[in-house]
């Protein structure tokens, strides 16, 4: 049984990550902003009452972190996973028409605090017998991404990814195995209809991604079938 | 005869860049955040023959930025986003600090677009305009160390915006070129750095020579080669 941390939690990806772990008998604890608010959060919470413990969490903010570290406790955690994001309208991301709040706002979500919320945790992680770091990153944050790619989103998934990269290096002799993945295509809120992967595979995929993991993959970009991912 | 538009100008690998290109006669603008203390790019600007203009601008200053825009006379045929900063002295997992962060993607991944979209409209009207961004070795994943997070990010970044942008405006006649300026014996770079600022920018001016449309969004390094993303 292991304990599993998940940001973003009230829905998508993340809401699909509460409820395999859960289901699995594992115990979660499932951050999102508002937990008293998110049905559909809340109805998994129900379901599997004794492996979830939903917690409020706004990534961006320092002092929310810290908190909801400090109520958590003092356990191992054996899963971090960072997989709060956001992806702002097409139109706003643009080289010519890029909103610049948006980007930092962007920047701040999916760069920056899950290094923050990493850093926070790593105390607990070190607690754990095989402890992993993941963060939900993306394909557009690659190279490769051919199509016009969504500026704000792709260039804070490549930082994520640069950052990660380097973070696995730094964590090497600590025995902390850090994961950056791409989930795939997934259809959610986020993707809209360009989704083209089912939750529940992309989820089920990740999670074989994260138990199969050993330290010779960390700061691997890895995507959620097993397959690397070109940077 | 060129119009060239070099941001981080008054110092090191920017500065040489300057001296370069208006050696060869090209028209240069100048920016840089404050003129007045770049007495080195004040006294290159004197002994030019008139085609040195300084002017103030901060990257992450969007009323400098128009200003610069409108200092500038005609196309612009080569735009080079350089200005840079080695970020906070504690950029790790185990120390980071996050507003030196910010600032480091401010200037180095915010800043390039936002001088690149402000000058498109000139560098439009130019027959052949390059939008040039100076990135680095460290943005890539090939870097084989941990650490310099905020600086390696921003480049990263940065990389995936011009990549991005050269997809995007593929239709338009600016190439979009990122460029690896080696590792650089300047301020930045430190003195134990391979390269002198002068061969560096002499690369970096051939390579920027040599590129066509279907070069647009690649990643060179200042020798010419293609570096890894």
């Amino acid at each position: 049984m292991a304990t599993v941390v998940i940001t973003g939690a009230s829905r998508g990806i993340g809401l699909e990550l509460v409820r395999q772990y859960a289901a699995d008998g594992d115990h979660v604890f499932a951050l999102c902003r508002n937990p008293k608010t998110s049905d559909k959060l809340k109805a998994v919470a129900d379901r599997y009452s004794r492996h979830v413990t939903t917690l409020p969490l706004e990534v961006t903010d320092a002092a929310q972190v810290a908190e909801v570290a400090r109520r958590i406790g003092d356990v191992p955690v054996d899963i971090l996973i960072n997989n709060a994001g956001i992806n702002p309208p097409f139109e706003k991301q643009t080289f010519l028409d890029m909103d610049l709040d948006v980007w930092r706002e962007t920047f701040e979500i999916m760069t920056i605090a899950p290094f923050r919320i990493g850093q926070t945790f790593l105390d607990k992680l070190l607690k754990a017998k095989q402890p992993k770091l993941v963060t939900i990153s993306s394909e557009l944050g690659s190279a490769i991404w051919q199509t016009p790619v969504l500026i704000a989103y792709g260039s804070a998934k490549a930082a994520l990814n640069r950052t990660w990269r380097a973070v696995a290096m730094e964590l090497k002799d600590k025995d902390v195995i850090v994961l950056p993945i791409h989930p795939g295509l997934v259809k959610t809120d986020m993707s809209g209809a360009y989704g083209l992967l089912e939750v529940e595979e992309s989820v089920s995929g990740v999670r074989n991604v994260i138990a199969r993991a050993t330290m010779a993959d960390s700061g691997k970009f890895y995507q959620w079938d097993g397959q690397i991912h070109p940077w | 005869m060129s119009t060239v538009v070099i941001t981080g100008a008054s110092r090191g690998l920017g500065l040489e860049l300057v001296r370069q290109y208006a050696e060869t006669g090209d028209r240069v603008y100048a920016l840089c955040r404050t003129p007045a203390k770049a007495d080195k790019l004040k006294r290159l600007a004197e002994h030019a023959r008139g085609n040195i203009t300084i002017v103030a601008c901060d990257v992450v200053n969007e009323a400098e930025i128009n200003a610069a825009v409108r200092a500038v006379e005609g196309p612009v045929d080569i735009l080079i986003n350089n200005a840079g900063i080695a970020g906070p002295e504690n950029q790790t997992f185990a120390n980071m600090d996050f507003d030196g962060w910010r600032e480091s993607l401010e200037v180095m991944a915010i800043g390039p677009l936002r001088v690149g979209r402000a000058f498109f409209p000139a560098l439009k009207k130019a027959k052949t305009p390059k939008l040039v961004t100076i990135t680095s070795q460290l943005g890539a994943s090939t870097w084989p160390g941990p650490g310099i997070l905020a600086y390696s990010s921003a480049k990263a970044a940065v990389n995936r915006v011009m990549r991005g942008a050269s997809i995007e405006l593929k239709d338009e006649n600016v190439i979009f070129v990122l460029i690896h300026p080696g590792h650089v014996r300047t301020d930045m770079g430190g003195p134990s750095a391979a390269l002198t600022a002068e061969e560096s920018a002499s690369g970096v001016r051939k390579v920027i020579a040599g590129v066509t449309q279907a070069d647009s969004g690649k990643f060179y390094k200042w020798n010419g080669d293609i570096h890894p993303w």
